[in-house]
């Protein structure tokens, strides 16, 4: 008899045109169905005979059917459903967009704090870029395989550096120093790599938003160096020098 | 004692929307609250009264809940709102002017 009632309940289903509320009335109907059942069963009905009770009280199947279609508006179902998906949409917008900004806020910091950063000594020298600062302090110049290691201190504070280098990630900085302008090499600490060529490539680990970082270079030399410029573009927009004074 | 299906379907949301007022119900015990409280006279049909509901929750006369039964039964409760007591007063208002002037011609065209 069960399969009895899924039928009928199914044929009052496939009257009812808006699809999307058919589930809910069968589970109600279905519902209300085994309750009646059960109330017979207690009062000492068979279980047959009480399903099939249940069953006629539950009327004709297309006539309940057709009326639930008349209440279940298909119009009215999709201009609700419409509505609910636009209260959805706005709560993103409203919930999840802050959200959004908190964790790229969030995000932010921590690349921030993953940097290595310090304050800049008040020695070092400064020069101001249209988006952001830039320091220079000397460091240590020492004899390495034939050749001079001048190492060079940077602290680089910049918002926005994709936008700042017309969206490319990569900043060619160029050297000159007191005997020409190119080191043989420059050595970028943080992928411990020498890079070839009279440019420095490196573009900033984080290019959305503020973002700081320190980093020492070593510019591969000839001999020590008693001074060294760094510019971008390649003697471009800006330089900024850097002196060693025990530099013979 | 039957009555004439016709006299009651004319006043089925009046009974339905009298049986909410005291409490919130789902849709088998109303059927059986009904039919306990007019001495088994009025019997609704299963079938006729959920599209009748499902009316009356798309005009915002009743709303709905689901809510877990004592015996574990996930139900569909239906109470009555503001705008259904509302509309419940002007039906009883009406019914007992219907009433009362039924009863005047009946009772005029009762035998002296």
């Amino acid at each position: 008899m069960r399969d009895k009632f899924q039928t009928w309940v199914d044929a009052v289903c496939e009257q009812v045109r808006f699809w999307p509320d058919r589930k809910a009335i069968a589970r109600e109907l279905r519902v209300h169905y085994d309750d009646h059942v059960r109330d017979l069963l207690r009062l000492g009905r068979p279980r047959e005979l009480a399903e099939e009770r249940a069953l006629e009280a539950m009327g004709n199947a297309q006539e309940v059917g057709w009326a639930l279609d008349r209440v279940h508006k298909p119009w009215l179902g999709w201009l609700w459903e419409a509505s609910r998906a636009l209260v959805l949409l706005l709560a993103v917008l409203v919930v999840v967009t802050p959200r959004e900004y908190t964790t790229l806020s969030t995000l932010r910091d921590r690349t921030r704090a993953e940097l290595d950063w310090e304050e800049p000594p008040a020695s070092a020298a400064r020069v101001e870029l249209e988006h952001g600062t830039l320091y220079v302090l000397p460091g240590e110049i020492r004899e390495q395989n034939g050749h001079t290691a001048a190492e060079v201190h940077l602290w680089i504070q910049m918002r926005d550096p994709l936008a700042a280098n017309g969206g490319v990630n990569t900043w060619f900085f160029s050297w000159r120093d007191d005997q020409g302008d190119l080191p043989r090499r420059t050595y970028d600490e943080r992928t411990r790599t020498w890079t070839e060529g009279r440019c420095w490539d490196h573009g900033p680990p984080w290019s959305q938003g503020w973002t700081r970082f320190r980093q020492t270079m070593v510019l591969l030399l000839d001999r020590p160096p008693q001074w060294a410029e760094l510019s971008y573009p390649p003697g471009g927009d800006w330089t900024v020098r850097v002196e060693w004074e025990a530099a013979s | 004692m039957k009555i004439d299906k016709s006299l009651m379907s004319g006043s089925t949301t009046l009974l339905i929307l009298s049986l909410l007022a005291g409490e919130e119900m789902y849709g088998y015990q109303m059927i059986t609250e009904l039919a306990r409280r007019s001495n088994q006279v009025f019997e609704l049909k299963e079938g006729t009264l959920y599209p009748i509901l499902h009316g009356l929750e798309a005009e915002g006369l009743v709303s709905v809940r689901e809510r877990k039964s004592p015996e574990g039964r996930t139900r569909k409760y239906y109470r009555i709102t503001r705008k259904g007591r509302r509309a419940l007063d002007q039906r009883q208002e009406e019914w007992v002017t219907f009433r009362e002037q039924v009863d005047a011609v009946v009772n005029s065209a009762a035998p002296a």
